[in-house]
């Protein structure tokens, strides 16, 4: 369990550093036009993300024999790192990289990292910008000492507060559906979904 | 950007590659929405390692050190149980029932096994060894005690030895084994087959009819036990229609004694250096019988928890090469309830008290507490901490 812990710690310092740093520049309100058009993503802009929050179990879907089942999942942690690179304007590819943990009812512990890839879009009302996001890749996740490598699909929107010219910041939720297929023991297909909240900490590099 | 990209498939593509190399048991959310809440357990048991459980009475007895506890049978909280006579300093080494009486054995000091009747405690016989004891084994309602003696003063020289003596009414009698000490390892299971006593002492077996007529079993040596291939558990599966069997666990597999032969190996179990601790049969969920078999992680090894097959296999006809362990964990518990319970635990050894109507299984686990697992007469309960 050191790992998550550490993982959280150095992603909750990085936010509080990065937010400190921030408050060394001129506010969005003392910025001169050219910094705020009405829509600031244009090609080429590159974005960080940092984020931070509460990972919620929602439920096991049988893919097999249908209905749905307590994921016996406690409300746990997460965290992620995300890329984006503005491909048209209002719009970014990007690749993130997150963590979630939990305990189990029977005391147990449970980790997933995904690596997906993801589109954005941008919508933005100065200083507020919304930004929906789908990704899709690959999870790893962990359970009891064993893992598997499974699918992942993740839809959601962050609605941010434009700070500065460097730094937005706000809430994202994502949803986390991660799919469990088995061809040899097809009664155990199961679809797992999540609900990720999360505080994060956008650079525009 | 291209190169971001890049990157990105490169991560996904390894990703996807690792899928087959390491898929784990299948279905983790399936396993997860099956899981049960455990019970906190017994301070006293729990990150300690029991040195046995039996029954007694209508009381499970168990000891931790040089704590002796109790608990009803048919349920409720452990208690510690004053011991009166019990040396000062000593831990309880082993516990051993002839369904009434219980006996306990003491060390470092000497000498010192304690019967206790439901009521009263006493010294039970007189062993002249001078010596501690360290194992208590009952079979046949045979009770054979084993003390411990040492030579040398360093790393260099220092030698343990044991001695096995019975009690026959009077006071206790040596086992004349081979006209010497046992130096192979502690004397430390036993089984009777109906002709024959067998006690496993490290990479020796000993095997005779009389208490007094143990003898050194030449097949041993041919079946190739070692000091890092010892015996650690015997059991005498009679349940089966022919051929009933006494299993040894050993390293990487079991093996079947009384052949009238040499002793006929089963397949690998895991690896050939995993340390198979202990052996048992027992009803299975769905019928029949299962053998389960603990594994004790060890320097070579750290694989932990159990294996289990039907014990149908065990028959001479059938037991052999084509003995390997089941992948499903159901015979007495679900998948689910096995990885989240005894999966990370070393065993040291099972006890099962199959007193119709109140049938449970013990695991003492090494520095994991003690775990049981209830039959209802159809299916198991699955594993929880005492």
């Amino acid at each position: 369990m050191r790992s998550p812990r550490t993982v959280l710690s150095v992603i909750l310092l990085s936010c509080l550093a990065l937010g400190a740093y921030a408050q060394g520049e001129p506010p969005a309100a003392e910025l001169p036009g050219s910094d705020f058009n009405a829509n600031p993503y244009v090609r080429g802009e590159q974005t960080l993300s940092f984020n931070l929050g509460a990972f919620f179990p929602i439920t096991f879907l049988n893919l097999y024999a249908g209905g749905t089942a307590d994921t016996n999942l406690k409300i746990g942690a997460g965290f992620g790192i995300s890329y984006s690179y503005v491909l048209s304007p209002g719009f970014s590819v990007g690749g993130e990289i997150e963590g979630a943990t939990c305990g189990t009812t029977a005391e147990s512990s449970f980790f997933m990292v995904p690596f997906t890839a993801k589109v954005s879009w941008y919508f933005v009302k100065m200083p507020f910008e919304i930004v929906p996001t789908v990704s899709a890749g690959l999870a790893i996740v962990r359970y009891q000492g064993y893992t598997n490598f499974n699918p992942i699909i993740k839809g959601g929107a962050a609605f941010l507060w434009r700070q500065s010219s460097s730094w937005s910041f706000g809430l994202d939720a994502q949803a986390w559906t991660v799919w469990q297929f088995y061809g040899d023991i097809p009664q155990d297909n199961r679809l797992g979904i999540f609900l990720d909240t999360r505080l994060t900490a956008v650079y525009h590099l | 950007m291209k190169r971001i990209l890049s990157i990105a498939a490169a991560v996904l593509l390894a990703a996807a590659i690792l899928v087959s190399c390491e898929p784990g048991p299948a279905g983790l959310f399936a396993l997860l929405e099956e899981e049960e809440p455990l019970d906190k357990g017994t301070a006293a048991f729990n990150a300690n390692t029991a040195a046995f459980v039996t029954r007694a009475g209508t009381y499970y007895y168990a000891a931790v050190g040089a704590t002796l506890l109790r608990r009803p049978t048919a349920g409720g909280a452990w208690e510690m149980v004053t011991v009166p006579g019990a040396p000062a300093g000593s831990n309880i080494t082993a516990g051993v029932s002839d369904g009434t009486n219980l006996f306990i054995s003491y060390a470092p000091a000497v000498d010192t096994i304690l019967r206790f009747n439901g009521t009263i405690w006493g010294p039970y016989g007189t062993i002249p060894s001078g010596e501690p004891v360290q194992s208590l084994l009952r079979a046949n309602g045979q009770l054979f005690a084993v003390t411990q003696s040492s030579t040398g003063t360093s790393s260099s020289d220092y030698t343990t030895y044991y001695s096995i003596y019975f009690y026959n009414g009077g006071p206790w009698a040596e086992t004349p084994i081979d006209g010497s000490t046992i130096a192979s390892g502690l004397p430390s299971s036993i089984a009777w087959d109906g002709s024959n006593y067998w006690i496993a002492a490290g990479n020796r077996i000993f095997k005779g009819a009389t208490p007094a007529g143990l003898g050194s079993d030449a097949q041993a040596a041919t079946a190739g036990f070692s000091s890092t291939n010892p015996v650690l558990s015997l059991f005498y599966d009679n349940d089966i229609t022919s051929n009933d069997a006494v299993l040894a666990a050993a390293t990487g597999k079991l093996w079947k004694l009384n052949t009238g032969g040499v002793y006929v190996a089963s397949g690998t179990f895991g690896s050939s250096e995993r340390r198979l601790s202990s052996v048992i049969v027992v009803p299975k969920n769905g019928g029949g019988n299962a053998t389960v078999v603990g594994v004790k992680s060890w320097a070579s090894d750290k694989y932990s928890g159990y294996y289990e097959y039907n014990a149908s296999q065990n028959s001479l006809a059938n037991f052999g090469s084509g003995v390997v362990p089941s992948s499903a964990y159901d015979m007495v518990s679900d998948n689910s309830n096995y990885v989240t319970t005894l999966d990370d635990l070393s065993i040291e050894g099972f006890y099962y008290d199959d007193t119709l109507g109140e049938e449970t299984i013990f695991a003492r686990t090494v520095m994991g507490g003690l775990w049981s697992n209830t039959w209802d007469g159809v299916s198991w309960s699955g594993w929880d901490r005492e």
